[in-house]
């Protein structure tokens, strides 16, 4: 009896090995680890694909959320399968958080990160960016029964913020003696201030006018915090294929003005920081960043 | 990658952290145990009674809290009890919620014990004149303590173990204190295995306790099995797969 389960295991086991190096090439370049892609092969892989992985935090409406139907939706959806149209494959959007995507990209499990994701120079060590998709900045919702006014307020209070985003760090620099409580993504961190666990929560300013306008017991503070925040697409490092092809096509919708059409239609206004790629041709967002900052500093 | 070299170099750098994290775990783990353990000793009692009600109603609880997911169980402390009027600190919900959960096991586990009890012997001791509390303190309660004294130990471990989970309500406790420090460093491997080693200590440290204290205060020494061993096959050391089956050649 053993010994014939061992040999059925060990049939199985040589099956599924068969069956895994038997799959198109073009997989097994994809799940490749967080090495060097080679950079022009990876947009010829995606197209024999058939489909482009993009990785989204699905729990930030309305960037990404589930619909009622339960599929992916959102402004950084409705930009996704837009790109997977012009590259004629289909869109599959990948759930992550701010403290997985970087992960989730290095192993290969995605193509590309969107997800509002921030351009930091830390970051810019472990993923390459694009140019910048939106431009925001980090702000602050609070409940209305909390009597927070400023940012020195939130001193002594409870604040919400998410593991592995910005603002964890935007809190510890303005009001150093408030309880942060760092939650695995921004439904919880939501919903610990609409039950009161917490008393505020900081994020990106464009998610929380739209959080503060569908909940009347939260308000949203005139202050930002820190400065301005240039939010990206990210791809594996050294996928320049890739990152040429992104680079192009933001700057084509944000030309032809469709970027535009699906923001106003996700957050009912134009952007509070219009995108403006006057810089002449930097190659990613970090360039992008400095020179932004060297021009305001 | 030219990480690597000191990709643990840089998750140690943080082993502050970590052990501020490891304290957390273990003090909400304890909190919970204890409170379990209380829950446990007076719904067995309850299960065991002759009012139906207490039946019921214990029973109805263990079903609950045994056949829904842990997880499920600690979002309804921290973010459903405050909208019941009882607002909880993500400690206290954490403690609650695995209090609550282990209660429930622990309810059967002390049940089966003192079920497992020959009634033969109640009889006999009835027939001796023994008093209620002679009757239970010195033959029940000795011989169900051999029988629950593995699963309790084992239902310990469940909760170190389980409290992970509560770094989905935002307490930084060990496993998030190990998603902090890999979204800083983005050493995922090393951030995350420097967590599952300091678990597989804590582990440990519980089994060869509970192995030490029951060789202590049990005479004759119990049967291995479960988190306890015989004399002459201890384990000193609960590695994962490689424990099952009882060496006669050699000792581990």
């Amino acid at each position: 009896m053993k010994k014939l389960a061992i040999t059925v295991l060990a049939a199985a086991t040589a099956l599924t090995l068969a069956a895994c190096s038997a799959q198109p090439s073009a997989n097994s370049g994809s799940t490749n680890g967080a090495a060097s892609s080679s950079g022009t092969g990876v947009v010829a892989q995606i197209k024999s694909r058939g489909q482009i992985n993009i990785a989204d935090c699905l729990s930030f409406k309305p960037f990404g959320f589930y619909n009622s139907s339960g599929k992916p939706d959102g402004y950084d959806v409705d930009l996704a399968n837009l790109l997977a149209k012009s590259l004629g494959v289909k869109a599959n959007v990948v759930n992550v958080t701010s403290d997985n995507r970087i992960p989730y990209l290095q192993t290969g499990k995605v193509d590309a990160v969107f997800c509002n994701f921030t351009i930091t120079g830390q970051r810019a060590q472990a993923v390459d960016f694009t140019i910048p998709y939106v431009v925001s900045g980090e702000g602050v919702l609070v409940r209305k029964s909390a009597n927070i006014r400023s940012a020195s307020d939130l001193n002594g209070k409870t604040v919400a913020v998410t593991k592995g985003s910005t603002n964890a760090q935007a809190v510890q620099a303005v009001a150093p003696h408030a309880t942060v409580q760092a939650y695995n993504d921004d439904t919880s961190a939501m919903q610990a201030v609409k039950s009161g666990q917490a008393d505020a929560f900081i994020e990106d300013l464009n998610f929380l006018t739209y959080q503060a306008s569908q909940n009347t017991s939260l308000d949203l503070l005139k202050t930002t915090l820190g400065a301005k925040e240039y939010n990206g697409w990210a791809v594996q490092k050294g996928d320049k294929a890739l990152l040429d092809y992104l680079n192009s096509f933001l700057r084509k919708v944000t030309e032809n003005g469709q970027s535009l059409k699906l923001f106003k239609k996700w957050f009912g206004a134009a952007p509070l920081y219009p995108l403006n790629y006057t810089t002449s041709d930097p190659t990613s967002g970090l360039d992008l960043v400095k020179t932004a900052e060297s021009s305001n500093g | 990658m030219h990480h690597e070299s000191t990709g643990w170099g840089t998750v140690l750098s943080h082993t502050d952290q970590f052990l501020s994290g490891l304290l957390i775990t273990v003090e909400v783990s304890v909190l919970a145990f204890i409170f379990a353990l209380i829950i446990g000793i007076l719904g067995a009692a309850a299960r065991r009674s002759r009012f139906r009600i207490l039946r019921v109603i214990v029973g109805i609880y263990v079903e609950i809290f045994r056949n829904t997911p842990l997880l499920l169980q600690v979002f309804v402390a921290f973010f459903g009890l405050p909208a019941l009027g009882l607002p909880l600190t993500n400690f206290q919900a954490g403690a609650v919620a695995l209090a609550a959960n282990a209660g429930a096991y622990l309810v059967e586990i002390i049940r089966g014990g003192l079920a497992a009890v020959p009634p033969g012997q109640l009889d006999a001791a009835h027939v001796l004149s023994l008093t209620r509390t002679d009757t239970f303190s010195r033959i029940v309660l000795p011989q169900a303590i051999r029988k629950v004294y593995p699963p309790i130990v084992n239902q310990f471990v469940q909760i170190v173990l389980g409290s992970s989970l509560l770094s989905a309500i935002a307490l930084p406790e060990l496993t998030g204190v190990a998603q902090t420090v890999n979204s800083e460093t983005l050493l995922t491997l090393q951030s995350f295995g420097f967590a599952l080693i300091l678990y597989l200590i804590v582990s440990n440290i519980i089994s060869v306790g509970s192995n030490l204290l029951g060789a202590v205060i049990f005479h004759p020494p119990l049967e291995a099995g479960g988190r306890s061993a015989g004399k002459g096959r201890r384990r000193w050391l609960i590695i994962p797969g490689t424990n099952k089956e009882p060496r006669l050649k050699s000792g581990v």
